[in-house]
């Protein structure tokens, strides 16, 4: 058979069911053995929002999600999608189409040095060069693209490849890839570890994405109440422990709550769980959590020690690590001083926002979405404001609920992230909560919405401002609103237009029943929610600040 | 600034070289010396690639990244 079939027999031994993708010249065999093979094609309208699908898909099912593009601008058009697959270790798997082997170098029609380009976002890459290499390299990829820590791999297959003749079943077994991925099996730590638990008097866990990835809320979970230890969340790790759990902290870090945030600066230990102390999290990192032991738990030993030192490293497998962890340590509860002064901070410092105004708030979309579909629905969310309230004011009790890009920060990804997360799990309501500015980034994905009936609902959090930065530029830059004010098309008429159907909500006692009309809706729904323009996310730490400086709802602003 | 040595045995590959001193530049390195050659097994090269860095911890801090590479065997 010919390569562009090997490579699909390949896709399909790995248990591939679904590619996003989108045609060119240099993937016209590929193409020609799809219009048979039996396999689910969603064709998307730009490469970057196939990429964001295939994302989508594997965060909402925790499978690795597949993307096929031709070569140059193509494959190009990939690589935020790539960039922001990396940032967030999805696993993820990128092929692109490439010139003929002899022309690769000559600057040829529609070529690009894709793994040249991908080389520092992708885990690794390949290019393929003789047939036979390809049922190895596709074997190898997705073991490297799903083993330890996940990441991206992009394939680049030359077009007289996907031509060329080999045999299928033949090809050599690929040997296990020479960079060890597995975790350390050495128990040093453990009996460590229970002794710094059982000398803390106010402890916290910090849980990431990592405990998503190792499917780790179970063990998470005992560990927590077996000793009634309070846990905080980093974005990419809302709903790894139930939101609405006594013992949940809510998220930390720049935007997270009060609770959470004083909680981990005032901790005397600190258990960290497949996170790894980004910047949004930790604030100043020369006064975080300054009184506190560090155990930092994470399968990757590049992320330990690199932006706050760790008292214990542990290298592991998170389930592995919290199910031993919860074995070994003692049933000793710590003083009830430590959940009472927690208890305190949650009843003085709620998330708040002003409940009586008029204008529609975009917080109260939030919560209404989370009443009309009792907390479970799956949400993936743009950048920016819309982001953040949706983080902070739905409550996450499962994983794979909460889809957002939290290492990039990209925007446009959470419109066709939602279409993979969709054909992911088609049994769940699955929600777009967008800004007006990042929606447009992608808009055009409502045409693969309409053409294969996926049914998501977008809310956009209509501001009529990036507002994010308009926010930045209001507390810092003396509200000189430099490029933030954006006029914006009408998005009823717009879904309209592709065949979708399109809701505008303008008075607040409106938005209960625009959301259950759009629930009831058997297509597509884009509700423009026109909220209030100047609303901010708070509470927030601006950068450089200690997690402990937060400005609040009610305070006079800076 | 001291200089420091490491050493690698790699997968004899073509994009070895530019991933791994790619690694050094996006970090901010300069590379003091790279010698890198093949091995009398053609699937394995060998590398010594020497830094300048402030401390142990720098150095220590490079070679984890270098194992994880996937074309990386072992790094001393």
């Amino acid at each position: 058979m010919n390569g562009a079939r090997i490579l699909l027999e390949s896709l399909k031994r790995e248990g591939v069911e679904v590619i996003f993708g989108y045609p060119g010249g240099a993937v016209l065999p590929l193409f020609d053995q799809l219009y048979e093979f039996p396999v689910r094609f969603v064709l998307c309208r730009h490469e970057q929002a196939a990429a964001h699908a295939a994302d989508g898909y594997a965060r909402a099912t925790g499978r690795v999600g597949v993307c096929l593009a031709t070569s140059g601008p193509g494959a190009t058009n990939l690589t935020t999608g790539i960039a922001t697959a990396y940032m967030d270790s999805i696993p993820m798997i990128a092929i692109t189409g490439q010139v003929r082997t002899s022309l690769i170098g000559v600057d040829a029609f529609q070529e690009a040095d894709m793994t040249g380009i991908t080389r520092s976002i992708t885990k690794h890459n390949y290019l393929v060069r003789d047939p036979r290499e390809l049922e190895p390299v596709v074997r190898e990829a997705f073991h490297v693209c799903r083993t330890g820590r996940p990441g991206p791999v992009l394939i680049d297959l030359p077009v007289d490849i996907q031509l060329a003749e080999a045999e299928f079943g033949a090809g050599a077994d690929a040997g296990a890839p020479a960079g060890g991925n597995e975790p350390a099996a050495d128990h040093g730590w453990l009996k460590t570890a229970a002794r710094l638990i059982t000398a803390a008097r106010a402890p916290v866990i910090i849980s990431g994405g990592g405990v998503i990835t190792a499917a780790a809320g179970d063990e998470l979970r005992a560990l927590a109440e077996k000793l009634r230890i309070p846990v905080a969340m980093t974005l990419m790790g809302l709903g790894g422990f139930p939101g609405s759990h006594p013992l949940s902290l809510g998220m930390l870090g720049m935007h997270g709550t009060y609770f959470a945030n004083q909680a981990v600066m005032a901790a005397d230990l600190i258990i960290a769980v497949g996170m790894r102390f980004d910047d949004r999290v930790t604030g100043r990192t020369d006064t975080f959590a300054a009184r506190a032991k560090i155990i930092h738990i994470d399968i990757d030993p590049t992320s330990i020690g690199k932006n706050v030192r760790a008292d214990l490293p542990i290298i592991g497998d998170a389930k592995y690590v919290l199910a031993k962890l919860a074995d070994q340590v003692e049933n000793d509860p710590f003083p009830r001083s430590w959940l009472r002064t927690i208890a305190g901070w949650k009843m003085d410092h709620p998330l708040a926002y002003d409940r009586r105004a008029e204008k529609i708030k975009p917080q109260y979309v939030i919560e209404e979405i989370h009443r009309l579909t009792a907390g479970d629905a799956l949400i993936t969310t743009e950048v920016g404001q819309n982001q953040i309230w949706a983080a902070q004011w739905f409550n996450y009790d499962a994983p794979r609920r909460f889809i957002s890009s939290g290492g990039l920060g990209t925007m446009g990804f959470g419109f066709p992230a939602a279409i993979g997360a969709k054909v992911g799990r088609p049994e769940k309501i699955v929600f777009a909560i967008c800004g007006d500015g990042s929606l447009q980034m992608n808009i055009q994905e409502l045409a693969t919405c309409v053409s294969h009936g996926i049914q998501i609902k977008v809310a956009i959090l209509n501001n009529g401002y990036l507002g994010m930065v308009r926010q930045w530029q209001e507390l810092f830059y003396g509200r000189r609103y430099s490029q933030t004010a954006l006029r914006n098309p009408d998005f009823v008429k717009l879904a309209e237009s592709y065949g979708a159907l399109g809701i505008r909500v303008t008075e607040k006692k409106d938005v209960p029943d625009a959301l259950t009309k759009a629930l009831a809706c058997a297509n597509t729904v884009v509700i423009d929610f026109q909220v209030d323009p100047e609303e901010n996310v708070l509470p927030m730490v601006p950068a450089g600040e200690s997690l402990d400086h937060m400005i609040e709802y009610g305070e006079a602003e800076n | 600034m001291q200089k420091h040595t490491l050493s690698l045995l790699v997968r004899n590959k073509p994009d070895v070289l530019a991933r791994i001193t790619g690694l050094f530049s996006a970090k901010g390195y300069v590379i003091a010396s790279l010698l890198a050659r093949e091995t009398e097994d053609p699937a394995v090269a060998r590398m010594k690639i020497i830094i300048a860095a402030n401390d142990e911890s720098e150095v220590e801090r490079m070679r984890r990244h270098l194992r994880r590479l996937i074309d990386t065997i072992s790094v001393s």
